[in-house]
């Protein structure tokens, strides 16, 4: 066993590192550095979405005929660490990292060659509309209802929580059509176009004052039938193979969670007012050690799931573990965090995105702190919440010999 | 970067969790703990047949030239059912010792170690100091061709079955200098060392050492090194490492006791394990299980690497393999209700033994100290991830 790369790799890296320090734009690092949303501000990363596109880089993990790289898992990795480590925003999140696998998976070529290339170019932006009212964690007893109409679909129901939806053109939308059977039975997979009559949208602002999640109305909404994913009926199965894409892309504790530890290390350099003494600053250190050792581990659980070697010995969910530690270590850093800043950190602006705040770059971090832990609290609710991740672990637990 | 077992350690993997099982379980334990001197030398011998004792040896030492995961691959298997004979203080301790400060003629003993004809054991903890700490109080000084040996030491595992045990003794200094330290191996039945034996809490034994030697020879000095503290260092983080693998073996053990237990334990009408606060329980033990084994494996493929990525991992494994085993150790316990405290299971052994683990090599405090000191001194830089990167590494 070994943790070493080859020389190629570290020539891969290090090119990949040279492309983006140069590539990035101060403006987008900044804007991302305060980004307190749980996804990143389109303002912030759409135009790093065009730069990638432009130099081919868009779309690492997608097959080399649709405009992906070619890269291999452990360049793909690298990749991802050191987008973080520059402190790049995440391009398109549901378009690039949840419809785009599951159209490369479930999708006719006509599909294919609709979609793709304009996630690819930047062009159509998507949003995600699973949750309802009625249906969360057991995404099951969703109602939202499609009749088919000749070659159509008719839609009506209430979507919530879509994140972005209010940027978004397009959205990958399960819908009941049938009530038939076993609850998972009747799900189908719809792309809706945003811009339909009878769709609305609903802002909803989230604990660290941000419109990031919507409620979307249909009433009404006709979508064409040859824009189903897969058979009717089939929406559970691709639901589930979506979500699991989404856990296991859900930690990169590599790059993520490092780079929320860099920020914390940025905030301890800069500490003056608040500068405890000899027990605090003992004592906050060793905080510190653990949430550093966490990460360490939570990115060894990482590079086991990437050779194949953690489920092993998770029994088939070691996503899920990823899921719940990566969630739960992030949310402690955030918590940690505010300790560091120390009392200063209540100062609080209404503003959002904070990017466009009036003020140095050193301030609108401090501002950031609050904001990016409150609403960090979903990351252990959305994904699949942990007692939902816990639920699958003890599962494979049962299941193991 | 590779994390796959190789195919050898495959079979090491099968061979020795095979072995234990058909000879180890929780009643043959107690039997050998309960005996004399609290090890079936037959087993021992096996240990030796199978190759584990000569594991780590280099080739050239009559060994096997196997390196820390192939180590940690035997004492997984030795942890998953609490062995108690003593391979971590003759094949870990005190071979890895004599290994990286012995020359010559000194190195015989690695041969023996391979053999199972000869155990050691490692002396180096002194009352009251903490770990990590250069402080030395046992003294040695030259007389004549040889060296008088003057202090004492405490907790020194498996010592009273051991043929030669390794003292580190302050040649030249102040007592808490880094330098000036050297390893002495001195033989059983050596005048003037004294053992006072005893067991510990998870059934091992240990001994604390009197020592007031002379005449000792001139060549009981490992590697006539008077500057052997790194290499304490180092082969203390290779115990670290090996326990963390014991423990994890025996973690496993745990919640595969807990979940069927669980299962066949009926209260309020229903099997316990249909109580979803109960199915979390063992879905957290399973996490905090799985974290725990990538804990222990980053530090095997560290130990052998560079220091300062040898210690964040070993600190970090030591932080987060005690915190794991304690939750479930405990929660194993509680699960099992009253039967949990009884000897008549095997669960409330495995709770022993992580009280041990945790108190021995370095507390979970002493190794944040470590892993804090790194990140204050900026050679940890959080942004660095795992992989090894080249010049930077
Ligand atoms: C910021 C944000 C962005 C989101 N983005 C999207 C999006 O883009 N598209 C989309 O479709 N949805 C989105 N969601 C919705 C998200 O997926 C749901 O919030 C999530 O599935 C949980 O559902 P719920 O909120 O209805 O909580 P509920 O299902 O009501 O659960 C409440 C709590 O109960 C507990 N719980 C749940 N199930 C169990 C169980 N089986 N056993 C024990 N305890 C349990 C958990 O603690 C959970 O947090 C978003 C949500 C947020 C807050």
């Amino acid at each position: 066993m070994n943790l070493d790369l080859t020389a190629e790799e570290l020539a891969f890296r290090d090119r990949i590192r040279t492309f983006i320090e140069a590539a990035l734009p101060e403006q987008i690092r900044n804007g991302a550095a305060v980004n307190v949303a749980s996804a990143f501000e389109y303002d912030i990363s759409h135009p790093w979405h065009e730069i990638l596109r432009d130099a081919g880089m868009a779309a690492p993990g997608w097959p080399v005929e649709f405009g992906g790289t070619g890269w291999n898992d452990v360049e793909q990795y690298l990749w991802r660490m050191e987008h973080w480590r520059a402190g790049a925003p995440v391009i398109s999140q549901l378009g690039m990292r949840l419809v785009a696998p599951t159209l490369l998976h479930f999708g006719t070529p006509e599909q294919k060659a609709r979609f793709l290339p304009r996630i690819l170019s930047g062009e159509d932006y998507w949003c995600q509309g699973f949750s309802e009212p009625g249906a969360g964690s057991d995404l099951a007893a969703l109602s939202c209802a499609a009749v088919r109409d000749g070659d159509e679909y008719v839609v009506n129901g209430t979507k919530l929580w879509q994140t972005h939806a209010h940027f978004a053109d397009w959205m990958i939308l399960l819908v009941r059509t049938s009530s038939a059977g076993k609850p998972q039975q009747g799900i189908t997979c719809l792309l809706v176009d945003m811009r339909s009559p009878g769709l609305s949208i609903k802002p909803i602002r989230t604990i660290g004052g941000d419109i990031e999640v919507n409620e979307v109305f249909l009433d009404d909404v006709r979508v064409p039938a040859d824009q189903m994913i897969g058979a009717e009926g089939d929406g559970w199965s691709i639901a589930k193979h979506l979500l699991s894409v989404e856990r296991a892309s859900s930690g990169n504790a590599g790059g993520r969670l490092r780079s929320n530890m860099a920020s914390l290390m940025r905030m301890l350099d800069r500490r003056e007012n608040h500068v405890p003494d000899a027990f605090g600053e003992r004592t906050l250190m060793a905080k510190i050690a653990r949430r550093a050792i966490d990460v360490d581990i939570v990115e060894m659980l990482e590079l086991q799931l990437l050779q194949s070697t953690l489920d092993d010995h998770a029994g088939g969910a070691g996503a899920s573990v990823i899921k719940l530690r990566s969630s739960i270590v992030e949310q402690e850093i955030n918590e940690l965090s505010l300790e560091v800043v120390g009392p200063e950190v209540v100062r609080w602006n209404d503003h959002r995105p904070l990017h466009e705040v009036d003020a140095g770059q050193e301030e609108l971090e401090r501002l950031a702190i609050a904001p990016q832990y409150l609403n960090g609290r979903v990351r252990t609710i959305f994904g699949g919440a942990t007692e939902v991740q816990l639920g699958i672990i003890e599962k494979a637990l049962q299941a193991s010999l | 970067m590779d994390l796959k077992y190789s195919s050898e350690q495959d079979l090491l993997r099968d061979s020795a969790f095979g072995y234990l099982s058909s000879v180890y379980d929780y009643h043959a334990r107690c039997r050998i703990v309960a005996g004399k001197e609290a090890i079936d030398r037959s087993i021992w011998a096996k240990f030796a047949e199978l190759g584990w004792l000569a594991l780590p040896i280099p080739e050239e030492d009559e060994g096997i030239g196997g390196d820390a995961v192939d180590l940690s691959v035997v004492m997984e298997a030795l942890g998953s059912r609490l062995v108690v004979e003593p391979f971590l203080p003759t094949v870990v301790l005190g071979a890895g010792l004599i290994d990286l400060l012995a020359t010559g003629e000194q190195r015989a003993i690695l041969a023996e170690v391979a053999q199972g004809t000869a155990m050691l054991a490692l002396a180096h903890q002194e009352r009251g100091v903490p770990f990590g700490s250069p402080r030395v109080e046992t003294r040695a000084e030259r007389s004549g061709e040889g060296w008088s040996i003057r202090g004492a030491k405490i907790l020194a595992i498996g010592a009273g079955l051991a043929d030669h045990v390794l003292v580190p003794a302050r040649i030249s200094g102040a007592i808490d200098d880094a330098e000036g330290v050297g390893v002495f191996v001195v033989s059983r039945g050596t005048p003037g060392l004294e053992l006072t034996e005893y067991p510990i809490a998870d059934g091992r034994r240990a001994a604390d050492l009197s020592i007031d030697i002379a005449g000792l020879s001139d060549s009981a000095l490992l590697g006539g090194c008077e500057n052997a503290l790194p290499a304490l260092e180092q082969v203390i983080d290779k115990a670290i490492a090996a326990s963390c693998a014991y423990v994890v073996g025996g973690l496993d053990m745990l919640i595969r006791l807990t979940r069927d237990y669980t299962a066949g334990r009926s209260q309020f009408g229903k099997p316990l394990g249909r109580f979803q606060v109960v199915q979390h329980r063992l879905a957290e033990m399973q996490v905090k299980r799985i974290e725990a084994r990538a804990a222990m494996q980053l530090a095997a493929i560290r130990c052998d690497g560079p220091r300062i990525e040898r210690i964040r991992a070993i600190s970090a494994a030591k932080v987060k393999v005690s915190e794991a085993a304690r939750y479930i150790a405990h929660q194993a316990v509680q699960l099992h209700g009253g039967m949990g405290l009884t000897e008549e299971l095997s669960v409330g052994t495995y709770l022993k033994h992580v009280l041990t683990f945790e108190r021995l090599l370095g507390d979970t405090d002493d190794h944040l100290r470590r892993y804090a000191q790194l990140l204050a001194d900026g050679r940890i830089d959080v942004r660095r991830g795992l992989v090894n990167e080249g010049a930077e590494a």
